[in-house]
This record gives C-alpha cells, sequence and structure tokens, in this order.
C-alpha cells in the first residue's frame, strides 16, 4: 500500500496511503516502548504505579476533549473553541456551586453551557456556510470573554466538597478522572468503530458530495459532532475545575492545540475521511509520556512544548512524504488559498 | 435477440424543464427498456443530462410526468428515484475516496445488525461483506477483494468499477450512466462498459450518455439523439457514425462537408 505511485488521474483523485490506519497506531506504540524503556533505564521513578497514575491524571482532561475531537476531524471540521468551552462551563458550575445549588445542577449547567456553544458553532458552520476553524476561532473569543465576565475576571473557590471529590478522589486507586476518559473513549470508540453514525461520520469527511449523492445528511451530521464536541468539552471544564478545587476564567486557556496536535499526531487527518480512536489514545498517552519523562529527567516545562511541537510536525511531514494533499478537503474545504483546487 | 423484446420500464411523457430563458428540454418522450442499453447522445446543451436527472429524481421538471413500470411517479429526491430501483453513475465524487469497497458499496444503506444491536445503529459488517463479495464476484470486476483497502489507492478505473458494481447491486429497474468513462484510458474504459452490457443482461434498463460515437455503436441497442432540447431521433437499427453525427449536429453531413 505504502509508497504506491500515485494514480494520475483526473484532478478529482488522488492516492493517499494508508497512514491514518494501523500503521500510525504501531508507530505510536512501538515510540511509547521505546520511550519507556529508555526511561527505565534513566530514571527510577518513571515505571512505578505511581508514576503511571500521574501521567494519566495529566492526559485524562486532554483525553476526553480529544476523544471527542476525533470525529471532529474525520468529519472534516474543526472545534477550536474547546478549551474556552472548558473555561467557560467551568465558570458556569463554579457560578452555580457560589449560588449554593446542588451539584447536579451545576454540572448540568455546564453540560448546558457546552451544549450552547455546540448549537452556536453548528449554526455558524451549517447554516452560514462558515469554515470551521474560522466559525470556532471566533466563538472561542467570544467564550473566553464571557468566562471573564461571569466573575468580573475573577476565579471562584468552589465550596462543594462532593464536586471537588469527583476530580481529587480516587476509586481502587485510580484518579477518577482517568474512569471519565475512559468511558468517553470507549464510548466515542464504540460509535466511530461500530455504527452507522460512525460510517457516516466518515463519509461525510472523505467526501461531503459523495455522502450526499448516497442520500446521508451532511447538515445532521455536522450538527452531530459540534454539539458533541461541546458536551465532552463541558464535561472536561467540569472536571479540571473538580480537580482543582477553582474555576478559573482562563481556564483550559492554549489546551485546544495540545489536543488537536494529540489528535493528528494519533493519525487522523485534517483533511477528513482517516482516523481512529485507538490512534487518539495512543497520540495522547505519547504526548504524556514525554512530558512525563521531561519531567522526570528535570527538563522545564518549555523542552515539552518543543518536544510536542517537533512531533506533530514529524507526524504530519510523514502524512506529506507519503502523498497526502491538503488542500480542498475537510477543514480547509472553503478557505480561499493562493492554491485552490479545481 | 430476446433483448430487444425488453418491456418499457421507464417512461418520460412531455417532460419539459427551463432555466430562466433557456429551454433545456422541450416536451420529451422516452421509453426506457427493460435488458436493453439506451445511447442518450446529442451536443453539449442538448439536454442529455436534464433528462437523465429528470428521471433519476436530481431535477424536478416543469411539464410532463415519470413512470415506472407503468405507474405515475413523483420524484422529488435522488432518493425517491433509488427507492423505485434507479440508480445513477456519475463521472466521479461519487466514493467516499478514504473507505474501502465494503463501505462504499452499502454509503447511505448499511445494513445493521438483528435485534436490539440494530436498534442502537450496529453495523452488520459481516453481512455487508459477504453481499459485497459475492457481488463483485458475480461481476467479475478486477478489484483487491481484500477489505481494509481504500478506495481512494485504486486506479481509476477500479474506482470506476466500484461505483458501477454499487450501481448494480442496488439498482432493481434501472441504472443511469452519464459519461462514465470520461475519466478513463481505453482499456478501463472498455472495461465499465462491459459491465454495462453485463448488467443489461441481467435485466436492468441501462442508459447511458457518451460523447464517444464509437462506444454509443458498439454498445447500444437503442439510440436516442437529442438536439436543442427536442428529441430528434430514435434509432434501433442501421446506427452508423455519419448518421448519428449528422443527426447530433442537425445538418446533413453531404451540406456540411
Amino acid at each position: 500500500m505504502i509508497g504506491k505511485k500515485p494514480h494520475s488521474g483526473g484532478p478529482s483523485r488522488r492516492i493517499r496511503a494508508n497512514v491514518g490506519g494501523s500503521r500510525r497506531s504501531l508507530g505510536l506504540a512501538l515510540a511509547i516502548v521505546a520511550i519507556s524503556i529508555v526511561m527505565t533505564m534513566v530514571s527510577p521513578y518513571f515505571f512505578a504505579a505511581g508514576n503511571f497514575l500521574n501521567v494519566a491524571r495529566a492526559v485524562a482532561i486532554t483525553g476526553i476533549v480529544a476523544a471527542v475531537s476525533t470525529p471532529m476531524l474525520i468529519s472534516g471540521n474543526v472545534d477550536l473553541s474547546v478549551a474556552a468551552t472548558m473555561g467557560l462551563s467551568g465558570m458556569t458550575a463554579g457560578a452555580l456551586l457560589v449560588q449554593e445549588l446542588p451539584v447536579p445542577v451545576a454540572i448540568l449547567g455546564a453540560l448546558v453551557v457546552g451544549l450552547l456553544m455546540g448549537f452556536v458553532n453548528a449554526v455558524i458552520v451549517v447554516k452560514f456556510q462558515v469554515n470551521s476553524l474560522i466559525a470556532t476561532i471566533g466563538t472561542a473569543f467570544i467564550a473566553r470573554g464571557v468566562a471573564f465576565l461571569v466573575n468580573s475576571g475573577r476565579s471562584i473557590f468552589i465550596p462543594a466538597e462532593s464536586y471537588v471529590n469527583l476530580g481529587q478522589g480516587s476509586a481502587l486507586g485510580i484518579p477518577k478522572p482517568v474512569f471519565y476518559t475512559v468511558v468517553v473513549f470507549v464510548l466515542i470508540g464504540f460509535v466511530m468503530r461500530y455504527t452507522k453514525v460512525g460510517a457516516h461520520i466518515y463519509a461525510v469527511g472523505s467526501s461531503p458530495e459523495a455522502a450526499r449523492r448516497a442520500g446521508i445528511s451532511v447538515p445532521k451530521i455536522t450538527w452531530g459532532v459540534f454539539l458533541a464536541s461541546g458536551f465532552f468539552s463541558a464535561l472536561a471544564g467540569v472536571v479540571l475545575t473538580s480537580q482543582a478545587g477553582s474555576a478559573f476564567p482562563y481556564g483550559g486557556q492554549g489546551r485546544e492545540l495540545e489536543i488537536i496536535a494529540a489528535v493528528i499526531v494519533g493519525g487522523t487527518a485534517l483533511t477528513g475521511g482517516r482516523g481512529s480512536i485507538t490512534g487518539t489514545i495512543l497520540g495522547v498517552v505519547l504526548l504524556g509520556i514525554i512530558a512525563n519523562s521531561l519531567n522526570l529527567v528535570g527538563l522545564p516545562v518549555p523542552y515539552q512544548d518543543i518536544s510536542r511541537g517537533l512531533l506533530l510536525v514529524a507526524a504530519v511531514a510523514t502524512d506529506q512524504l507519503s502523498g497526502r494533499t491538503l488542500g480542498g478537503r475537510g477543514v480547509f474545504r472553503g478557505l480561499r488559498a493562493g492554491t485552490e483546487e479545481s | 435477440m430476446s433483448v430487444k423484446k425488453g418491456r418499457v420500464v421507464i417512461e418520460g411523457i412531455g417532460l419539459s424543464k427551463s432555466y430562466g430563458p433557456i429551454i433545456a428540454l422541450d416536451n420529451v418522450d422516452i421509453e426506457i427498456r427493460a435488458g436493453e442499453i439506451t445511447a442518450l447522445v446529442g451536443d453539449n446543451g442538448a439536454g442529455k443530462s436534464t433528462l437523465i436527472k429528470i428521471l433519476a429524481g436530481a431535477v424536478i421538471p416543469d411539464a410532463g410526468e415519470v413512470r415506472v413500470n407503468g405507474e405515475r411517479v413523483v420524484l422529488r429526491t435522488p432518493a425517491d428515484a433509488r427507492d423505485l430501483g434507479i440508480e445513477t453513475i456519475f463521472q466521479d465524487l461519487a466514493l467516499a475516496p478514504d473507505r474501502d469497497v465494503v463501505t462504499n458499496l452499502f454509503l447511505g444503506r448499511e445494513v445493521l445488525r438483528k435485534g436490539m444491536a440494530g436498534k442502537f445503529g450496529m453495523l452488520d459488517r459481516g453481512a455487508m461483506e459477504a453481499q459485497a463479495l459475492t457481488q463483485i464476484d458475480a461481476l467479475g470486476v478486477n478489484i483487491p477483494r481484500s477489505t481494509g483497502v481504500s478506495i481512494g489507492e485504486m486506479s481509476g478505473g477500479q474506482q470506476q468499477s466500484v461505483a458501477v458494481a454499487r450501481g448494480a447491486f442496488w439498482a432493481k429497474t434501472g441504472m443511469f450512466m452519464d459519461e462514465p468513462t470520461a475519466a478513463l484510458g481505453v482499456r478501463e474504459s472498455s472495461r465499465v462498459l462491459q459491465l454495462a452490457r453485463q448488467i443489461a443482461q441481467g435485466g436492468v434498463a441501462v442508459v447511458l450518455i457518451s460523447h464517444i460515437l464509437p462506444h454509443v455503436m458498439e454498445l447500444a441497442d437503442r439510440v436516442v439523439v437529442l438536439r436543442h432540447g427536442q428529441k430528434v431521433a430514435e434509432l434501433t437499427e442501421d446506427i452508423s457514425m455519419d448518421r448519428l453525427v449528422t443527426l447530433i449536429v442537425g445538418v446533413d453531413a453531404d451540406d456540411a462537408t
């Protein structure tokens, strides 16, 4: 499959190697194993249950959003408002808890705010035909602004112990957030792999025109992925604030890029149509292990950013080398560029 | 030949369609017969695509009616036509390039599992794979039998073969092919046309739009010529290149030279 000469057919045809599939996952798994072996030799702290729990705790929140960002990217869209949604929904929960409303009501409020974000994004993308990249940069600014307005720019200390326990507590010796993340991954992985909805998300991302002609409703799928994205981002916001014991207006800031990096490293294409939850899990874990390793060897945080950047560029470069084209598809649909495809 | 006695399965009566001041189709009658290949020829703008789109539910006519198996039908969307067993093969953009043959064959018409699992939208991948492979074998198309190979990794001819195989799989009444070989090489074209013949032999009414007159003459049992939105001829024999060209351009070939 790999290395096959591209077919020089009509302009609509292009050959892309199956990078998004099992080959990428295998490569990531090997990278994780290799780093683990090296780190076990380098640091006595690495291969310890406690450290693995550290990694798991660190990637849990990112993982929830990375999970829902996978069908988003596969559908040919992107949601850059996920981090702002985390911040705004967290502030919502905090504000409701300060009013001494019950915890379930606060969580429900946060989730409703998330769905509202998804709703607004979907309206802009589906009804006004705005490219999702642009639409969600816009709504990200708006949501972040509103998050600051909630408590005049101040963070909110969360008084409800049962709420805080959702993020700080453990069950069976494992931090609770890890369970939420696993459930979200299993749920979304199941939908993508085994259901009709999943098949339609892939089809819409692969070729919206082919999907439309086959009777699949592209708007419905787009609505679905944006609502899901808002909902699970809000869930991540709840977990984030419960872990911190406070809600910050800037909660989650900057995480959107980290999340999308993990999804793309996992083999999901910005061009839509390809990718897998398995790949995203491996991408999230790989980035988590790299950050943890750099921590253990004493390299400061900026090096984590540098390593993340290098990994992302390397992963996408291998896509390009194997003949993928980006123009005119997926996230790039409807963006005017000098090299627009005919 | 027995196929010549095909019964009329799809009928257009007095079909007209205008786009603003432009008359795309002007009071055209057409009968399409089971087991036959009906070729639709004409110059650019003669109304071929409009006619086929009306019969496939993609365009709603201003006047006239469509009958399928003798009954008047109203086709508002391509899905309406598909429900009546009418499939359309396009030049391109009909397949999801990142998905495999099985997924594409069942695109939008996935088979769900029985019972509760099906209620939750769970796919019956096994059943789809089995049916897809049976279909590929029955048509003898040269496409990778292994599942998991995405369509985008196949040659243009193989891709079009998948599109035709899908059409054949679902077409119970008619299959419309709009310039199915436009993007293909010589060998790949002949393979696709052979498939069209096979499908017609299975009792489906095949309609072929093509600019390539040798293909038309080789394949068609019946040729319908359109010019400026009107039907100017329907031929079943003595289909020569000269005659077709004359009818298409609307002047006597001798006058033109």
